[in-house]
């Protein structure tokens, strides 16, 4: 299983960031081996609501 | 993009209603109200201290350009749309995108292009099809405010830059016998604005308050009225540094330009009487700053032809 969490760093000590939309990273974790990775958020700067997905 | 790395879970602080709806549909369970380190977060987790979110945590935030609602700048969207079938289809669906997906007062609904007026006749052609400004309006539980006809002087008057003189019948507001969602709704809004506003003057007062008690009354006399701003040492920053340099003018005035040199940090401190500890540095820097000043006005006694080169 694997866990995502908006972060303000791209590491397992930075701080959970409380925007979900417009955080800094997103960090994914997998719980069982504590490995991660990190993403860089690219809707960081941007106004208003992100897009949604088209409709399938 | 989340959804295809394989996420089960998501931990965060707040969500939107579109993240929310994305993530739910995608079946991820979201978790909000996390705080704290991520590390400190996962192990919560594992221990199963985490319920999840039944809903989002933020209300709809609204993206229609940089001035949108998501900036907390506007109050409410004005759908404005013409009479072709397919753009009233588009409006329709912005309509009620604003009411049912993200709450959003609808101002009001303007059709344009709506008809055309032969010079001569003054009869009434609708060269898009027939007019849907009505329909409209009542779908979106909001005044028509105009329906703009195809007219060369407005286009003229737009082409430079006039069109406030514009003058027809379209530019009239309607009267309104009913207060429409729009207006209940912007009501809504400026009260909780309001609001906001009066929390966030006695916040700054309490913190303004806080941070002036550990300093005397002569400083914060000196900070918030700077005496000779402009005219010997220019002072910004923080209050403090305004306090000593405003008091090491007042010091300075009517001293011979020699005696200027002699004021030390200790006298602009026993002037203000005293600074806290982390601020005693702004009186020597102060007192620096007066030094500087002379000598440089000194400088150009000596030599008066630099002035020329004096840079402001």
């Amino acid at each position: 299983m694997r866990i995502v969490i908006s972060a303000t760093g791209p590491s397992l000590d930075a701080e959970v960031d409380p925007r979900f939309g417009r955080c800094q990273y997103f960090v994914i974790v997998d719980p069982q081996t504590m490995g991660f990775e990190s993403l860089e958020n690219a809707h960081v700067v941007a106004s208003g609501a992100l897009e949604l997905p088209p409709p399938r | 993009m989340i959804a295809n790395k394989g996420v089960e879970v998501v931990l965060t602080g707040n969500t939107g209603p579109n993240a929310f709806q994305t993530l739910s549909a995608a079946g991820i369970q979201v978790i909000s109200g996390v705080t704290g380190r991520i590390r400190d977060a996962i192990e919560a987790y594992k221990r199963g201290q985490f319920q999840a979110s039944p809903q989002p945590t933020v209300n709809a935030h609204f993206g229609i350009g940089g001035m949108g609602m998501g900036r907390g700048m506007g109050i409410g969207v004005v759908i404005v749309f013409s009479p072709q079938e397919l753009a009233a289809m588009v409006a329709r669906k912005a309509v009620k995108m604003a009411q049912e997906a993200m709450h959003i007062p609808i101002l009001g609904v303007v059709e344009n292009m709506s008809y055309f007026l032969l010079p001569d006749t003054g009869k009434r052609i609708e060269l898009f099809g027939r007019s849907k400004g009505e329909e409209m309006a009542k779908a979106a539980e909001a005044p028509l405010l105009a329906q703009i006809p195809i007219d060369p002087e407005l286009a003229r008057l737009c082409d430079e830059g006039d069109i406030e003189h514009y003058d027809s019948e379209v530019t009239a507001l309607p009267k309104l016998s009913y207060r429409p969602y729009w207006l209940r709704r912007s009501e809504e809004v400026c009260k909780w604005r309001n609001q906001m506003a009066w929390e966030f003057d006695k916040l700054e007062e309490e913190i303004m308050a806080d941070m002036w008690s550990a300093y005397t009354k002569a400083a914060i006399d000196h900070a918030m009225n700077p005496r000779n701003v402009g005219s010997m040492a220019d002072t910004d920053g923080f209050g403090t540094s305004i306090a000593a340099g405003s008091m090491v003018t007042e010091l300075a005035r009517g001293k011979a330009v020699i005696e200027g040199l002699r004021i030390t940090q200790q006298d602009v401190l026993d002037a203000l009487g005293g600074l806290p500890e982390e601020s005693v540095h702004c009186a020597l820097l102060a007192a620096s700053t007066l030094k500087e000043a002379i000598r440089d006005y000194m400088a150009f006694e000596k030599e008066p032809w630099k002035r020329a080169y004096q840079r402001h």
